[in-house]
């Protein structure tokens, strides 16, 4: 890591909060990509990326190696956005509802690709965490294994059935959007 | 060509495989277009998904509330009142327990006597006893009753005053 990130999550450590407002400015695109990735809302991921940084700064004391701050602060999110999916299901017994509201509600959302986006949930929160922490953060398989606290094995096949289930999704979204550009 | 190697193209897109695996899918790619393809689209895939979700951006806003929400806090004082106020709720608490206990105990010692000597005798004075009882037991209620609520009011004032709503000063 770069030795000016390390003495700015230093000196946040020791409350410096001008030194923290840089270090959200910094990470927040990160972690906000992140929880809107996992949750398809872009409301709810706000929140989401709110509470982390809110719940990062209460507990940086506890953050052991200052090297693995943006390993430790995609896990609080990590773990908030599991937090708000289990909510879901305890309101929302059928997750179709509720596709469709998301649905209904960011179709003036031109910057993530449809295609994308539709085969994304079509995933499990698992293999979606997969995709989003090896291919679009890029964090290695020992990074991710220490992140989600399992086995180094149990990353490894878990990205790689994401991968293939995302591209069978993809194929299929495809074929699908496709169809109604078409009749539409 | 060996068997289908697709299983250890995801592997292989990380760049996690051992050299000798590593060459296998290579050589059976060459000769495979299946499995050519496969990879193909793995990297596609990753690559159409990193640039959709980089193209997401944090609103404005995140930043600032983040800050807003941590700039108030002055470090000690509100951990104090809090104290302060529970210690308050807890002393008042016990005072509660203090009284309960004091209308109790003459109470359970008759019962206990009034079961171990069955005389004609003790009846008679628990009895009376036991008849004087109602008045006193409601007055000590009400009493119980009246502190409990102050208390929690008391903690519900607190609450309602708790630095964190305030705004900055
Ligand atoms: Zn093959």
């Amino acid at each position: 890591m770069e030795q000016a990130l390390e003495r700015l999550i230093r000196r946040a450590r020791q409350g410096d909060q001008e030194a923290f407002a840089l270090l959200v400015g910094q990470y927040k695109d990160k972690v906000f990509r992140y929880a809107y990735g996992m949750l398809s809302d872009r409301m709810e991921a706000e929140d989401v990326a709110q509470e982390a940084f809110l719940k990062a700064y209460t507990s940086l004391a506890k953050l052991q190696q200052v090297y693995a701050f943006s390993s430790w602060l995609t896990q609080i999110a990590s773990r908030l956005c599991y937090d708000r999916l289990q909510k879901r299901k305890r309101e929302q017994p059928t997750d179709d509802d509720r596709l469709e509201r998301i649905g209904g509600s960011e179709k003036g959302d031109p910057d993530l690709y449809l295609d994308i986006r539709q085969a994304m949930r079509a995933l499990s929160p698992q293999h979606r965490e997969a995709i989003l922490l090896r291919d679009v953060e890029g964090y290695s398989y020992e990074e991710i294994a220490a992140m989600l606290e399992i086995p180094l094995g149990t990353v490894k096949s878990r990205i790689r059935n994401a991968r293939l289930l995302l591209r069978q999704a993809i194929k299929l979204e495809t074929e699908e959007n496709h169809g109604e550009a078409y009749r539409g | 060509m060996g068997k289908h190697i697709e299983d250890k193209l995801s592997a292989y897109l990380d760049d996690a495989l051992t050299t000798d695996e590593r060459i296998d899918v290579e050589e059976h790619m060459d000769s495979c277009a299946a499995c050519s393809e496969a990879f193909r689209e793995y990297v596609a895939v990753r690559e159409l998904v990193r640039t959709a979700f980089h193209s997401v951006k944090a609103p404005e806003r995140l930043e600032e509330a983040v800050m807003e929400a941590i700039r108030p806090i002055p470090a000690a004082k509100p951990s104090k009142r809090f104290f302060y106020g529970l210690a308050a709720c807890l002393l008042s608490l016990l005072m509660l327990l203090a009284v309960l206990f004091a209308i109790m105990a003459p109470y359970t010692t008759t019962l206990i006597t009034v079961g171990y000597r069955v005389t004609d005798n003790l009846l008679q004075a628990a009895g009376h006893y036991v008849s004087s009882l109602p008045s006193a037991f409601i007055g000590l209620l009400a009493g119980a009753i009246l502190l409990l609520t102050g208390s929690g009011l008391t903690l519900k004032a607190l609450l309602n005053h708790s630095p964190l709503k305030e705004g900055p000063s």
